[in-house]
């Protein structure tokens, strides 16, 4: 081993004297070749650090500026302008990574663990969260993540819907307060609820301050007032029994279309049958969306979002992203040819139908950009052709994107004159259920990516850069290439919401989307 | 610190568009971040300032193959003996000190230090050769 790369290797163990050093920066001063040989050597020293620290590269690199940023001390002057300096890099260095993962992807977004309701043994807790929107619970008396154990629960803000054991569901509006009992009990205090009560839980009892509530196999609304326990009754559908909640004497049986009030025992004048808003699980999903629409719209390098809304002109596909300005990209309203207004993901939210061959919507996006995604829910029925196409440029120009389902159910994405060669490494999309699907170029990163409902389905490299220019495209179809094979690639089945930013999201912000858009926790 | 990733950051805007780049970049920053936390108060260990910045410009023609070394080195690891590679990584990783390292090898601190040098010299030989084929 000649001197330099034993100096080397001193420096790299962090034992060098300073006159080892003193040779050590002479030595590399005087000689390019000697530089080389340094770089190989910090080169190899790192990725060795990575390796045993078991960890990707960036993710690694990360742990440690955070240790560093940590761990900063600024004890003297000398030390202070380095640390600046350092911390200047380190934390644009953080933003960096942040903002651009490189090729390591996901990794953290797959190892995170699941909080899948379906996996929760559902015979040993009393009741799970099956749905929620902007559901804000009082510290200590929330459920322990999707599950509610016997105990007390207080809803300062929102809606929640949870499933006891026995099958009976309860959508419980915000403010609210009660206990679960056990798989066929409960006791509100106070609150507003709409309960759904199968056969299987024919016996479900609901006691308040007022009276006791024992469903008979139904669905009913229950408003339980928070200053004196008044209790109004609601019976939508079959029969709920009222019984004191001393003796358990039946006082009415109330059928369907009746209402009832309860005081302390004793029955009042019974209120008025008003629909009196209570939610439907249904609907949370939809109450859910629209927080979550009016909070997608500030998104960093969002240019287009089509929240699906049928409008009078119902020609019009609204992009609810506004221009800033003359100077900056609008991306228009798209035009809709032939594909027809339908229901969406929940009721009251609309959808676009896309059944025959000449259905589609035209979009222009006049961007040019290194950097894309494409993201939108979609409704397969039927996947007709070898490509079926979500979102595509017309023609097939340097530049233009493609975002389409193949036959076997595979989504797929790519860049015209990128020239992908790519891995898929999911399910199949599935058919005929709601599912989130999204499309990310980094032209930078040479790379792409796919995902169905936030999780990473296929990824390939581009092995060229073009700047993506997707210009006018058509959304459920393609208008061909003059003599292409594969020339009929109409999609069959609703499309809800469409967005597109300039920039490449990162899985875990099309995980946020996916679940804030879901049709259900179920 | 002050060294090869204060020019790093300066260069940033340049290189900006070079994807490759950003994983190496990343990795030399990453040592030189540790270097730097395990030498601070000891600021004998600091490259001259124009050594850097002739490193970080020069380097920066050797992404592509300094990244592809790296890629490499999983390979070049698989073919070290067991007792060799765990040696190797357990005196990289950050839970136990050189000295015992050295101890649970059966070697003095400074023949130890011979030893993770002539690994060093091997495993540089290997990514350089695997390369370059």
């Amino acid at each position: 081993m000649n001197d330099l790369e034993l100096l080397i290797n001193c420096y790299v163990d962090g034992q060098a004297t300073i006159e080892e050093m003193d040779c050590l920066n002479e030595l590399l001063r005087a000689d390019t070749k000697a530089r080389q040989v340094f770089a190989a050597h910090l080169n190899l020293d790192s990725a060795l650090a990575e390796i045993a620290a078991g960890m990707p590269g960036e993710k690694a690199a990360v742990e440690d500026i955070v240790v560093l940023n940590r761990d900063a001390i600024f004890s003297n002057a000398v030390a202070y302008c380095a640390t600046a300096a350092a911390l200047v890099f380190v934390v644009f260095l953080g933003v960096w990574w942040w903002s651009s993962n490189g090729q390591q992807r996901d990794l953290v977004a797959q190892t995170a663990p699941s909080t899948d309701p379906l996996t929760v043994p559902q015979e040993t807790v009393a009741a799970v969260l099956i749905d929620e929107a902007g559901a804000v619970f009082s510290q200590g008396m929330g459920p322990q993540g999707a599950r509610f154990e016997a105990g007390d629960y207080e809803l300062l803000s929102g809606i929640v819907h949870l499933r006891f054991a026995s099958g009976a569901e309860l959508v419980l509006n915000a403010p609210a307060r009660w206990t679960v009992k056990d798989a066929m009990h409960a006791i509100v205090e106070h609150g507003k609820m709409r309960a759904i009560v199968p056969p299987s839980a024919t016996g479900f009892t609901i006691s308040t301050p007022s009276a006791e509530y024992i469903d008979l196999g139904t669905e009913f609304g229950l408003d339980v007032d928070r200053n004196n326990g008044t209790s109004d009754l609601f019976v939508f559908d079959g029969q709920v029994n009222v019984a004191d909640k001393a003796t358990s004497a039946v006082f009415e049986e109330v059928l369907e279309g009746a209402s009832t009030r309860y005081v302390a025992g004793v029955a009042k004048t019974a209120p008025d049958f008003d629909s009196r808003n209570f939610t439907t699980p249904n609907e949370i999903g939809l109450i859910r969306w629209q927080e979550y629409a009016r909070k997608l719209l500030p998104s960093p390098g969002l240019i287009a979002f089509f929240p699906f809304h049928r409008m009078v002109d119902e020609s019009v596909l609204a992009n609810q992203v506004e221009a800033k300005g003359t100077a900056t990209l609008h991306v228009p309203n798209g035009r809709i040819e032939g594909a027809r207004w339908t229901s969406g993901r929940w009721p009251g939210k609309d959808s676009l139908l896309f059944d025959g061959d000449g259905e589609f919507v035209q979009i222009d996006i006049p961007a040019e950009s290194n950097e894309m995604t494409i993201a939108a829910w979609i409704k397969i029925d039927r996947l007709d052709h070898e490509m079926n196409s979500i979102l595509n440029s017309d023609h097939a120009d340097d530049g233009d994107v493609h975002f389409q389902v193949t036959r076997q159910g595979l989504p797929k994405g790519g860049l015209q004159g990128g020239d992908t060669n790519d891995t898929f490494i999911g399910e199949p999309l599935p058919l005929g259920s709601w599912v989130h699907v999204a499309m990310v170029i980094s032209v930078p990163d040479r790379m792409r990516w796919v995902y169905a409902n936030g999780k990473l389905v296929r990824q390939g490299n581009l092995q060229r850069g073009v700047t993506i220019t997707p210009g006018s495209c058509r959304l459920g179809n393609w208008l061909p290439v003059v003599g292409h094979s594969k020339r009929n690639r109409a999609f069959r089945g609703r499309i809800d919401e469409l967005a597109i930013w300039d920039r490449a999201l990162l899985g875990s912000e099309l995980k946020e989307f996916s679940q804030e858009g879901r049709t259900s926790l179920r | 610190m002050q060294g090869v990733a204060l020019v790093l950051w300066t260069k940033f805007e340049q290189f900006r568009q070079d994807g490759d780049f950003r994983s190496w970049a990343m990795g030399v920053a990453r040592y030189e971040v540790l270097a730097w936390l395990r030498d601070r108060g000891r600021d004998r260990l600091v490259l001259a300032g124009d050594v850097a910045e002739m490193i970080a410009d020069e380097t920066a023609n050797d992404v592509v193959q300094l990244e592809q070394q790296r890629i490499a080195l999983r390979s070049c690891l698989e073919k070290l003996t067991p007792k060799n590679r765990s040696l190797l990584l357990e005196s990289y990783g950050s839970e136990l000190k050189i000295q015992e390292v050295a101890a649970t090898s059966g070697r003095s601190v400074a023949a130890f230090y011979q030893w993770l040098h002539r690994m060093r010299r091997l495993l540089l030989d290997c990514v350089q050769h695997e390369v370059v084929r």
